[in-house]
């Protein structure tokens, strides 16, 4: 049992806004501070006074685990050089200033306070990599997100225009993994790439399959419906990071068509200007777009000036970027499935380019008007490591601080962006909402990002400061499922937390087609496929689909849809 | 090997290789003259140097596991064939359980 008593809390998710009380845990959990008081006598307590109270941190997009992470590590032996990791009586030693080795992640997601974050990009056929990396990352919940823009079989069956066949299969492959949410990367055009081609507009046909990118994205984000799953379809347009693409960004989220769909690392898809010319900012019309159409929500990808890694899902960006920077370049075509590009990175406050994406992301931040539908992302390590979380937060807060950054930037690049006019400052308030309960409402965790009665026990504490970078960089106190983990910035103890993945319901004649695919196409066999939980996962937490807990608009009864033949799995 | 080579490591615990085969001679000089000890699932010049060898049971067809293959595609090998040695995982365990034991004392 723990107390925390007269702090400053900010639970947007429950409106309270700065007020000073008192967070009671119990087993895990946010209790009822009455309830706690008929059981007192034991337990700590922590004397926030002056202190600033909130939800654990959530990272809703970020590349921590998996094949294209421990490749990059492979790739970058610098990278570790810069940044060894001692051990410590509590916790083991590692390196990685980029990308970090697991234990690690875990340590200094922990440290700035941050208690869940989620993998955007696993292909399926490497999911028992990505879980076995989760295995050895400490304190964080976890998830990740499967791969399936440029899924084979998943296009076949559009072509075919089998829908009842597909979102079987999507549920399957769901489960299969042991995954989150259905995730798209340049859809359709890393197939394309692997003839050496790209996918330049959504009504492009991929060469072979008889489809567009349009018709995988909203057959996609239906799929993500019609299974109610708790995160809507997740997409990374096409055309990433290239002049003029803030057109397809805009195309794509028309195409939803009220359909939900969370737009990833919309910073890097925010681009005027012709193909091979410089970037101009068109974030002002694609924010508008936003701000007028709730089914669509955003993490932002910001950029931050210095060296780092950049890894895809999206095999010719990796290309383009090894053409442009003329660095050390990965790429991998993972069978049937996706592809993967790495290439490491610097991005310079004196570039044109470089200040132009820096101006983008901040620009993103101040003109989106509800903060519940954005989330604090840096695509990590993508646009910066996810340790520069506060230096974003800051940017944020501080008018001043923004004002100064901007005097060393491009000139030229940053006149033709409308940021020095953005006067636009975050509250702590906000804050609290980018950073955990909006990122926790947009993946559909009810038990996250809030300090209701009943959610994870979750809490950051933070020493008042007006330095938002140094406040939000080191926390007095960070407490994961109710244990004090983190004193001062260090982590005192190691723990593990949990995995969470979904189990949504699917038509198990589906696997009889599967089973032919995979005799045909897979060097893998079906029955080798399916990642074993009993295996794999040593905390699992199933989130149950909207269905499930009878949120579902299309409620049946017991989770059963009317299929014909074949037994359900649900 | 360079380690070993300059006479710097104190001891070793060696993991399913063969060094004492492998490695440059200075650097099997070195190896040899520190006390290690060796796992594997069969005998080798290195199990032979060794001042303690555990024979093991061999991963992927007495102990289930993950195998990465070339291209770097997990796959999980179940048991196949029952084994009277343990699993590395468990020689290794109880290794670390007794060095926890004798620094707690």
């Amino acid at each position: 049992m723990l107390r925390i008593t007269n702090g400053e809390v900010y639970d947007p998710a429950n409106g309270i806004n700065g007020e000073v009380r008192d967070i009671c845990i119990d087993e895990g959990r946010i209790a009822d501070s009455v309830d706690y008081g008929r059981a007192l006598g034991s337990g700590r307590t922590i004397d926030a006074t002056g202190m600033i109270v909130m939800p654990g941190g959530v990272d809703m997009h970020a590349h921590i685990a998996g094949p294209k992470v421990n490749t990059a590590r492979k790739m970058r032996p610098e990278d570790h050089r810069l940044d060894p990791v001692p051990r410590t009586a509590s916790t083991r030693s590692g390196v990685g200033k980029t990308v970090p080795s697991t234990f690690a992640t875990g340590y200094r997601y922990a440290a700035m306070g941050y208690t869940t974050a989620f993998d955007a990009a696993v292909p399926p056929i490497a999911a028992r990599h990505a879980h076995e990396e989760f295995s050895d990352i400490p304190v964080i919940d976890k998830g990740f997100f499967v791969l399936m823009g440029n899924n084979e079989y998943i296009m076949q069956q559009i072509a075919a225009g089998d829908r009842e066949r597909m979102c079987n299969y999507v549920a399957w492959l769901l489960r299969a993994t042991r995954g989150y949410a259905v995730k798209m990367v340049n859809p359709g055009g890393v197939e394309m790439w692997k003839t050496l081609s790209n996918s330049h507009g959504l009504d492009e046909e991929v060469t072979g399959f008889g489809v567009t990118p349009r018709r995988i994205i909203q057959s996609l984000a239906e799929a993500s419906m019609d299974l109610h799953l708790p995160h809507p379809v997740h997409i990374h347009c096409n055309n990433l990071g290239v002049a003029g693409n803030w057109q397809t960004t805009l195309e794509t989220m028309k195409s939803l068509d009220g359909r939900r769909g969370h737009m990833a690392h919309v910073q890097f898809h925010s681009y005027g200007g012709n193909p091979g010319e410089l970037f101009v900012s068109r974030v002002a019309e694609l924010a508008e777009y936003v701000n007028t159409h709730s089914n669509i929500t955003v993490d932002i990808g910001q950029i931050l000036f210095g060296d780092t890694t950049s890894m895809t899902g999206d095999g010719p960006l990796g290309h383009l970027l090894h053409q442009v920077t003329g660095r050390k370049w990965v790429n991998v075509d993972v069978e049937n499935e996706a592809g993967c590009g790495i290439v490491p990175i610097e991005y310079k406050d004196k570039s044109h380019m470089h200040t132009t994406q820096w101006a983008v992301g901040l620009e993103w931040y101040l003109m989106v008007r509800d903060p519940w539908r954005i989330a604090l992302s840096t695509d990590h390590p993508n646009g910066a490591s996810f340790v520069s979380y506060p230096q974003v937060i800051r940017l944020l807060m501080d008018r001043e601080y923004r004002r100064e950054a901007l005097k060393k930037v491009n000139q030229k690049a940053i006149a033709k962006t409308s940021l020095p006019d953005l006067d636009r400052e975050y509250s702590l308030f906000e804050i609290a909402i980018i950073t955990r309960a909006a990122p926790a409402r947009i993946l559909g965790l009810k038990h996250k990002g809030h300090l209701g009665i009943g959610a994870d026990a979750d809490v950051t504490i933070y020493d008042k400061c007006e330095d938002r970078e140094k406040m939000f960089s080191v926390p007095r106190y960070v407490i994961k499922e109710g244990e004090i983990l983190v004193e001062d910035g260090s982590v005192r103890r190691e723990t593990f937390g949990k995995t969470m993945y979904v189990s949504p319901g699917y038509d198990t004649a589906v696997e009889k087609d599967i089973r032919k695919y995979f005799k045909k196409y897979y060097t893998i066999e079906f029955e080798n496929y399916p990642v074993q939980l009993e295996h794999y996962l040593p905390r699992p937490q199933e989130i149950k689909t909207e269905q499930e807990t009878g949120n579902g608009k299309q409620e049946t009864g017991n989770g059963k849809r009317e299929t014909g033949n074949g037994k359900r799995h649900s | 090997m360079d380690a070993f080579s300059r006479g710097e490591v104190d001891a070793a615990l060696i993991v399913a290789a063969d060094p004492v085969a492998s490695l440059p001679a200075k650097a099997v000089k070195g190896l040899v003259s520190i006390p290690f000890v060796a796992l594997d699932t069969h005998e080798s010049e290195t199990t032979r140097n060794a001042h303690v060898a555990f024979t093991t049971a061999t991963a992927g067809i007495h102990v289930e596991g993950t195998v990465y293959r070339m291209d770097n595609i997990p796959i999980h090998l179940r048991k196949v064939l029952s084994s009277e040695y343990p699993s590395d995982d468990a020689v290794i365990g109880r290794l670390l359980d007794r060095v926890k034991e004798l620094k707690s004392c």
